[in-house]
């Protein structure tokens, strides 16, 4: 699997093994949105394949997508209108329509890789997903063990129990 | 314990297949990560099949995969999870509170409070929240939220002080109005017994009773405002000015207010009451105030309070004004009754009936170099959502307002009885009636809720780290 970034910018290229060694080919400047694949890449250059262990490939590629996407909209082109805010808000909105267990997995693989707007997007989809969900809707969707004793569970539900209209 | 699982790649159908499991608890694997990659590269050599942390797991699948049942996917990160939670609109956030025990206390973390504030400062969708007592003394006392992208109210059971019997009632408020709010908290004038004041912040349910200030309950007429002096340190100043009854009479009409106005100031850094030198009218004559809402700042740091006065039996409409910089009192003609204050984005505004037409226009307070004076905004309430509304004289005094950022929210009495809200959105500047909120006011309150006004509509920023 590769991923194209502009032909003018093609300067560098990264190689990056998913956790199912899969290969994926990007810019540096595409690896560069993820601050701890920057780090690997300052220390240990470009040359050496980089295997990131706890991402599969599909989430990779997704990952990927969204960076390459950023790195994108932050080139300038003689040719082409500027990308605007809202062109990039629209994109984003498409990026996390997927399944909640994908989106868990990109938090986690956007914490590792540590890319703070992708994060940020991603922890705002899954607070939209969990928006009017029931408890225990919650924790099936974020994996969370419910350690309430039954007594505490009533207190708290009688805490926040709501009317809405 | 983590399952191990080898995951064969298949296109269409993911298969896992558990092989074995490693003694490793989730933490320990994340701690192993945090160790750094080389550890983990050494751990993966050893178990060439296995993939043991996620990022590939498609969960769904994996629950329902035989012999998988106890395989666990990886907790998502404590801060993981907060960062989700700070997300929340303040409402949701609460509910989610039955999740777990981390959730349940996550309102108490100070780190998460400051963070969800900050998250939530910038918001222009200010909720806006009452207390709904209606006339009706043992009525309790009960909340809502309006939220203006629902565009319904969402009534809040919850938010009650725990003071001093779990059960705020009508009767326990010592004035018609007395909720004021500053910054995340709400202040309350409650008579028991005595006057007492108790900030609560009705997220975290943190509360405090203010040590006793002077004036009784019924004394007099006051002027209260509670206002926001630093916002980084959260400190607050809650000022009361009264004047001492000459007569010992509690009916309010009998009053003879021409004394000096009696000023006491609570602050929050110090805890304590303080009394101001007292203002002596400029004007002679019998004055009394109309307040609805304890007054009204404006950005400038002046607080607004209107007014009426009685000279020679020649009733006059004014405003006074505290400076909370210089701490000066002034007095203002006003030239027509403007009982029902509030503020938008810094300006003091007021509402009124046109007397050709009959309709309601909004008027913002001017105090310009030259002149001082009512000027009309240009936002006119439409003839059709007026038409909604009580149509009597005294309708209008019966609007309970408040605005924030884009909107303006006003409930007030409607024809035939019951309550609507209609909001203004100065960003497509039109009104809406929704009907979910109407339903709202004749369904969801109490059955006491049947005065013919709305006590005390406020406009507050819930802010979890706000302390009493």
């Amino acid at each position: 699997m590769h991923f194209q970034g502009s032909p003018n910018m093609a300067e560098k290229r990264v190689k990056l093994i998913s956790s199912d060694n899969d290969e994926f080919e990007v810019d540096e400047a595409v690896a560069f949105e993820s601050e701890t694949l920057r780090n690997m890449i300052q220390d240990t250059g470009t040359n050496v394949p980089i295997s990131i262990p706890n991402v599969s490939s599909d989430i990779l590629a997704k990952v990927l997508e969204y960076c390459s996407y950023h790195a994108e909209t932050m080139e300038t082109h003689d040719d082409k209108p500027p990308i605007t805010d809202a062109q990039i808000r629209e994109w984003d909105a498409d990026f996390v329509d997927v399944h909640p267990a994908t989106l868990y997995s990109l938090i986690l693989a956007a914490n590792y890789l540590n890319i703070k707007n992708l994060l940020d997007l991603i922890c705002q989809a899954v607070a939209n997903n969990i928006r009017g969900k029931t408890a225990v809707e919650i924790r099936k969707i974020l994996h969370i063990q419910d350690d309430f004793t039954y007594e505490e569970e009533m207190e708290i539900r009688r805490e926040t129990k709501w009317a809405f209209d | 314990m983590v399952g191990v699982v080898s995951r064969k790649l298949d296109a269409k159908l993911a298969k896992f297949h558990l092989i074995s499991s490693l003694s490793l608890s989730l933490e320990e694997i994340l701690q192993v990560q945090a160790l750094g990659l080389e550890l983990i590269r050494s751990l993966w050599h050893t178990n060439e099949l296995c993939v043991f942390y996620v990022g590939s797991f498609i969960w769904d699948e994996v629950a329902m995969a035989d012999g998988c049942k106890k395989l666990a996917v990886p907790k998502l990160p404590r801060d993981l999870q907060h960062k989700v939670l700070s997300y929340l609109p303040f409402r949701t956030l609460l509910q989610a509170r039955c999740v777990c025990k981390d959730w349940r206390d996550v309102i108490y973390v100070s780190d998460f409070c400051s963070m969800y504030d900050e998250l939530h400062s910038s918001q222009t969708l200010v909720p806006t929240i009452c207390y709904a007592g209606s006339f009706h003394g043992r009525a309790e006392v009960e909340w809502a939220a309006y939220d203006c992208v629902e565009e319904g109210w969402g009534k809040m059971i919850s938010l009650r002080p725990p003071y001093p019997k779990r059960r705020l009632e009508r009767n326990d408020i010592a004035n018609c109005d007395s909720v004021y709010p500053v910054g995340g908290l709400l202040c309350f004038h409650l008579k028991m017994g005595v006057s007492t004041w108790v900030v609560w912040n009705p997220l975290t349910g943190n509360w405090k009773i203010l040590p006793p200030c002077k004036l009784a309950v019924g004394e007099s007429f006051i002027y209260v405002h509670a206002f926001v002096t630093d916002d980084t340190t959260k400190a607050y100043k809650i000022l009361m000015a009264h004047w001492r009854a000459v007569s010992q009479s509690k009916d309010y009409s009998t009053i003879n207010d021409d004394g000096p106005l009696v000023m006491e100031i609570y602050d929050s850094t110090t805890g304590t009451w303080s009394e101001p030198k007292p203002y002596i009218f400029r004007s002679h004559g019998f004055t009394w105030n109309n307040s609805t809402r304890g007054g009204v700042r404006s950005n400038n740091g002046v607080i607004y309070f209107p007014s009426e006065m009685n000279s020679d039996n020649r009733y006059q409409h004014m405003l006074l004004f505290y400076d909370t910089r210089s701490g000066q009192w002034h007095e203002e003609l006003s030239d027509k009754q403007r009982n029902v204050l509030f503020e938008w984005d810094g300006r003091v505004m007021t509402i009124e009936r046109n007397p050709s037409n009959g309709r309601f226009i909004f008027y913002e307070w001017d105090e310009g170099p030259d002149s001082k004076g009512w000027m009309d905004t240009g936002i006119e309430v439409p003839k059709a959502v007026q038409r909604k509304f009580d149509p009597s004289h005294f309708g209008i005094y019966h609007m309970e307002i408040t605005a924030g950022g884009d909107y303006l929210v006003m409930t007030g009495p409607r024809r035939g009885g019951g309550f609507r809200t209609t909001v203004y959105s100065r960003a497509d500047q039109c009104w809406r009636c929704p009907l979910k909120a109407d339903n709202f006011w004749n369904t969801s309150m109490n059955g006491f809720f049947s005065g013919d006004r709305i006590n005390g509509m406020v406009q507050f920023s819930p802010r979890l780290s706000w302390l009493p």
